[in-house]
């Protein structure tokens, strides 16, 4: 199995929806196996169904002070799905 | 993955709208109302205008608004599932409205059927959005300060409610006493602290650190302000009907306890990350400092002599209700709006696959253009300052009157232009010649 390529992102400190806005358009940028780490000031939970809706799925890392990372991949992409197993 | 919120959970956009359109159609009410009583109005907390003026405002204005706000954002920010959000939401801004009417012309002189209609109406339009909220929270399985804190503000309005709705029965001449002076006191303490200020302040932990930008209130704040609140106001509600000894000392742990919280939310506001400001930042800092100056000036009517006492105490209540709630209400207004709209429009538009990528959706800022909800900041400044002034000087009340008519019509526009916005975005969705027919999402 290749490992999956990662595009980076760091939306913390942008005002809302500045965040969401650049989340989705990334993740409408990914290529096959590939998938989107995006580190963000605090969890954009109204962000998910958005994702949903468009096919992604995704994992949240909490980190520090509210901080978290989401990575986010294809649903019908199993190669970038494996590289978060 | 994470356990996602789904927006279906949440009601149409309209649901939230209808009440964020109709609060400043009460405003304007009350301003008009206020325009015609002059200054015969505000010269007894008794008179029939002031308690009309009253309830306009924090039934029809400041109570609309945050039913139809946490309609729409429990389910999106806190992941409480709300039965039937369109059924209820339609259901509750019904009774809202015509039982606020009905309160307002009985205090006007419209009779016992008035009083009779207000409670029964606004009984069922609040106690049926209080039992499914609260339904709806006793299910949410993560125990956040937030949940904790909206459960102590629908605590506050449910005893608002009960003391209100004992009042209104006794105005509705069916056999119960009118326990005027005791209850008022009480509904008047709830209703203002352990709901509007209470729900603030919760909402403030919330959207001050995710719109204004700045780092969060304090863990010791968002887990004790509400269980302190309500401590203080049992004391004060016990001491006062049981005239026990130090009845003054919870109230001035209140004003201590409020000051405090203004004071530190003025702190976030000025470490907040984007130092480029806009309205809503000027409506929450001028909300913090009318706050602070409420709970200074209520503290020193306690001590005041009765004369001063009584001057004291309506520049406070003003202070508060007009300065602070109001202002507060402004500035949340100005970010949720804009940000439900671009959301559902995001909604929208990934329910038509066959023009995502060909559509790009407004950004929120420009939902709601700055120059406008500054110009209403301005007036909404301006209204407020004259209003203080007509304290000492009634011959003001009527100009201010018309600075607050003014400040009310101008957010109604600034509201309505971002729902129109709305309208043709989804219309410009739906009618791209990429589309494809079919029924796109209900708006």
């Amino acid at each position: 199995m290749v490992a999956a390529t990662e595009l980076n992102l760091d939306v913390r400190g942008l005002p809302p929806c500045e965040p969401m806005e650049r989340i989705l358009a990334g993740s409408d940028r990914l290529a096959p196996g590939q998938r989107l780490r995006a580190l963000v000031s605090r969890e954009p939970l109204p962000l998910f169904p958005l994702l949903g809706q468009r096919g992604f799925d995704w994992r949240v890392v909490a980190l520090a002070e509210g901080r978290c990372e989401l990575l986010i991949w294809r649903a019908a992409d199993l190669q970038a799905a494996a590289g978060d197993e | 993955m994470s356990a996602g919120l789904s927006l279906e959970q949440a009601p149409p956009l309209s649901v939230p709208l209808r009440f964020f359109l109709s609060a400043p159609l009460f405003g304007l009410a009350a301003a008009g109302l206020l325009l015609w009583l002059g200054p015969d109005a505000l010269a007894s907390r008794w008179s029939a205008g002031a308690l009309a003026l009253t309830h306009l405002l924090v039934l029809g204005v400041l109570t609309m608004v945050m039913c139809g706000a946490l309609l729409q954002m429990m389910p999106v920010l806190v992941g409480v599932r709300v039965a039937r959000p369109r059924l209820l939401g339609t259901l509750c801004h019904g009774l809202l409205l015509l039982g606020t009417l009905s309160l307002a012309s009985g205090f006007l002189g419209a009779g016992r059927e008035a009083f009779r209609a207000a409670v029964a109406l606004l009984g069922l339009g609040l106690g049926g959005f209080l039992a499914v909220m609260g339904l709806g929270l006793a299910r949410v399985a993560q125990m956040q300060d937030n949940v904790r804190g909206m459960r102590w503000a629908l605590l506050g309005l449910a005893l608002t409610l009960g003391l209100g709705l004992l009042l209104g029965l006794g105005h509705s001449d069916l056999g119960l006493p009118l326990w005027r002076l005791p209850l008022t006191d009480l509904h008047l303490a709830w209703g203002l602290l352990g709901w509007i200020a209470a729900l603030v302040a919760v909402v403030a932990g919330q959207v001050v650190p995710m719109f204004q930008m700045t780092p969060p209130y304090p863990p010791l704040l968002r887990r004790w302000l509400a269980p302190g609140l309500f401590a203080l106001l049992g004391w004060r509600s016990l001491a006062a009907g049981y005239g026990l000894p130090l009845a003054q000392l919870p109230v001035l742990l209140l004003a201590a306890l409020w000051a405090t919280f203004a004071l530190l939310t003025l702190r976030l506001l000025a470490r907040r990350r984007r130092k480029v400001g806009d309205a809503s930042l000027d409506f929450w800092r001028l909300g913090m400092l009318a706050l602070l100056l409420a709970a200074l000036i209520g503290a020193a009517a306690l001590l005041a002599a009765p004369a001063a006492a009584a001057t004291l105490g309506l520049a406070a209540a003003l202070l508060f209700l007009l300065g602070f709630a109001l202002s507060v209400v402004n500035g949340m207004l100005y970010k949720i709006v804009p940000f439900l709209v671009w959301l559902h429009l995001q909604q929208r538009l990934a329910t038509r696959i066959e023009v995502r990528h060909r559509i790009v959706l407004p950004n929120m800022k420009s939902l709601l253009p700055e120059p406008r909800t500054r110009r209403q900041f301005h007036l909404h400044l301006a209204a407020l300052v004259v209003l203080l002034a007509a304290v000492p000087l009634p011959a003001l009340l009527r100009p201010a009157a018309a600075l607050w008519l003014a400040d009310f019509a101008l957010l109604g526009l600034n509201l309505l232009g971002a729902a129109r916005r709305y309208r043709a975005e989804c219309r410009r969705i739906d009618r791209h010649p990429d589309a494809v027919s079919g029924s796109p999402a209900s708006a």
